[in-house]
């Protein structure tokens, strides 16, 4: 998909559909992308498109009535879709961690930070550790996060929001994975917590040479974040570029309704927004799955398949049939 | 009440204070808004920002406004008269008048009725009609203002709704009653950015068109910034700066409103986070050294700042700050109720 640079992801036409009793609902739907070695990688959609549950798809957290009804997921060669249970375990938060939304809620609150992150290395760690060695380690980790070294003994009520998250960044890195999915990791903090929680995260994948794969809705903090970006809309990727070319230049119109109706601190206009709903996915619309919603639709637009992501100028993909080639 | 020449304000807050009590044998005070005071002219109508993070007092401010608990100081004063003093005529009056917009368009609908029992009950409670076919057209003229088609909406159960629908509905059913005063708490946050601005587009055109005054109540200023014209900056229940919508966001003087602002993700990768104002180290709580609130967090506090509450100091046309780094501006405002929040 992009130069054969190193990947260290590679997703190729993910399926993902949720068993209902009217049907499937297909909440990914062919989703295929990179992230490359060091890169960060944003997926952006609003509530329903399939984001979370591509990532939750790449750990294989996906529970009954989701399936994997195929793709491909490779980490380093392997197709993680392809592990058994217990292969897959070595590759839990060795390899990829994840930092989920509200992931500050699921620290336990009966245990120690210290002692809950001394839990999350031993659980996923071959090799015993002496005491010592791994409380060593948590004072690493607590600074790395820039928390001071008395949260070790603190409990979870004592901490702030902000903290909180702090600590469960710390568990994610503990093993120094590959690469870290962070599923809307900040959108319960306020906006200056906000930004010193993200500017700790990105110091600390640039540090250890991972991969960032940030799943959000905000368009502002993907913009503040990531070096590329997936637009999705209803378990497809509509749009994968640069993320300067893509709020420079958005080519699809999905994305460029979304980028305009963004409200920004250095514009003040009045905005239009995107007329419609997104649509239901038991019963999805034929052809593009945007066409009702979209300014631009053409007579091909419902009455051919839903266009493939195609790389229309070096690095950019986008699908949409006002790309076709005549 | 004697008359004063506040008369004119549709809504007045005087020194608004609300100290909430915690722990029964040692009594632990957290002041969730300190000495506030606003006023809302009847006329023309204005949007006005109260923006925060969470723990500023915004949402305190909106239930003391609305009448849902009582201040422990100061008064929330609706045509001059305090709410707290008010007949059974005036109450209704203010009850009608005043209306509000909650965050959460999922939790605010009963899920065993249809949704036109939300309109139902209102013209039932405020005897707007008692004809049933006058009834079903102020209903379906709010959903049409709020650009929402009847004929989809009504007879629907609430999860048979989007959220952006809900929230419409919501405004509707707030308009419905043509009030002066919108009270709007978090509307937009849980709505995607698609619908948000449809939202936002409505809640500026009751404004326009039907001279519905608004108080916006957000942790968002960039959404604030494209409708209101005024904004209160708030910090650990105190203001730190406030004034008119472009002044605040455009040239901020407050050391928390540059950070605030400062921190907001601009939808421009070109345009990244600066580290110009450093990030705090004590997220948690507010150290209350009876000074400056933001005085443990401030890149430029001093001495004077951690011993004393700074005034509000006029920094510009319709532009106040609270800051000691004015000193020397005029005084905008002397403290009524100092001390508190030590």
């Amino acid at each position: 998909m992009t130069d054969a640079k190193t990947n260290i992801l590679e997703v190729r036409d993910l399926k993902v559909y949720y068993g209902t009793a009217r049907g499937p609902v297909r909440a990914v739907d062919g989703v295929s992308f990179d992230v490359g070695r060091d890169e960060r990688f944003g997926l952006v959609g609003e509530s329903g498109c399939g984001k979370s549950t591509t990532a939750m798809t790449l750990l294989r957290l996906i529970r009954p009535p989701g399936k994997i009804v195929g793709g491909q997921v490779t980490l380093g060669g392997a197709d993680l879709l392809k592990l058994n249970d217990s292969e897959m375990r070595a590759v839990r938060w060795k390899r990829i961690s994840l930092i989920m939304q509200g992931a500050m809620n699921s620290l336990n609150p009966t245990m120690r930070v210290r002692d809950q992150i001394i839990d999350a290395i031993e659980a996923h760690q071959t090799e015993a550790q002496s005491r010592k060695a791994l409380e060593e380690r948590v004072t690493d980790l607590l600074a790395m996060v820039q928390l001071p070294h008395r949260v070790s003994t603190m409990y979870p009520h004592e901490l702030s929001g902000g903290m909180k998250q702090r600590v469960c960044i710390a568990m994610a890195i503990a093993l120094e994975p590959q690469l870290i999915i962070a599923d809307e990791p900040t959108s319960a903090l306020d906006v200056v917590v906000q930004r010193a929680v993200m500017e700790t995260l990105i110091a600390l994948q640039k540090r250890m040479g991972s991969s960032l794969l940030l799943i959000g809705h905000d368009m502002g903090l993907q913009a503040q974040v990531v070096d590329r970006l997936g637009v999705m809309y209803a378990g497809r990727l509509v749009e994968v570029a640069a993320v300067n070319e893509t709020y420079s230049r958005p080519l699809h119109p999905y994305t460029q309704a979304l980028i305009q109706s963004l409200p920004s601190i250095k514009l003040r206009s009045r905005k239009i927004g995107i007329s419609g709903l997104p649509p239901f996915l038991l019963n999805p619309p034929p052809g593009c799955i945007f066409h009702p919603r979209c300014p631009r639709v053409m007579d091909v637009c419902p009455a051919d398949p839903p266009p493939p992501l195609r790389e229309v100028e070096p690095g950019r993909f986008v699908a949409c049939h006002l790309y076709d080639e005549r | 009440m004697e008359a004063t020449a506040q008369q004119t304000d549709l809504i007045r807050l005087a020194g608004l204070t609300k100290v909430y009590g915690s722990g029964l044998i040692k009594k632990r005070e957290t002041v969730a808004l300190d000495d506030f005071n606003l006023s809302i002219a009847a006329s023309p109508p204005r949007i006005t920002t109260i923006a925060g993070e969470s723990g500023s007092g915004k949402t305190t401010l909106a239930n003391l406004i609305l009448g849902f608990i009582t201040p422990t100081a100061g008064q929330v004063l609706y045509n001059g008269v305090n709410i707290w003093d008010m007949d059974r005529r005036g109450w209704f009056e203010f009850r009608r008048n005043v209306q509000a917009i909650f965050q959460d368009p999922y939790g605010t609908f009963d899920p065993f009725y249809r949704v036109d029992d939300v309109f139902d009950s209102l013209i039932t409670k405020f005897k707007l009609t008692s004809s049933r076919t006058e009834a079903r057209q102020i209903t379906v003229d709010a959903l049409e203002v709020v650009g929402l088609r009847p004929e989809e909406i009504l007879g629907k159960y609430p999860h048979q709704l989007s959220g952006g629908q809900r929230q419409r509905i919501m405004v509707a059913r707030a308009f419905l009653l043509k009030p002066r005063l919108i009270v709007a708490d978090e509307p937009v946050s849980m709505i995607d950015a698609s619908l948000q601005v449809r939202v936002l587009d409505i809640i500026m055109r009751l404004k326009e068109e039907f001279g519905i005054s608004f108080l916006y109540i957000t942790h968002d200023l960039s959404t604030a910034y494209q409708i209101s014209d005024d904004i209160f900056v708030l910090y650990a229940g105190s203001v730190m700066e406030s004034g008119d919508i472009n002044s605040v966001i455009q040239e901020p003087v407050h050391p928390y409103s540059q950070l605030l602002v400062g921190s907001i993700p601009v939808p421009d990768p070109t345009v990244r986070w600066e580290a110009q104002v450093k990030p705090p180290d004590a997220e948690a709580g507010v150290l209350f050294t009876g000074g400056c609130k933001f005085y443990d967090r401030c890149p430029f506090s001093t001495a004077p700042c951690k011993r004393s509450v700074p005034q509000l100091y006029e920094v510009g046309p319709n532009h106040y700050a609270s800051c000691h780094l004015q000193q020397g501006r005029p005084v905008a405002q002397p403290r009524s109720v100092a001390g508190l929040g030590r």
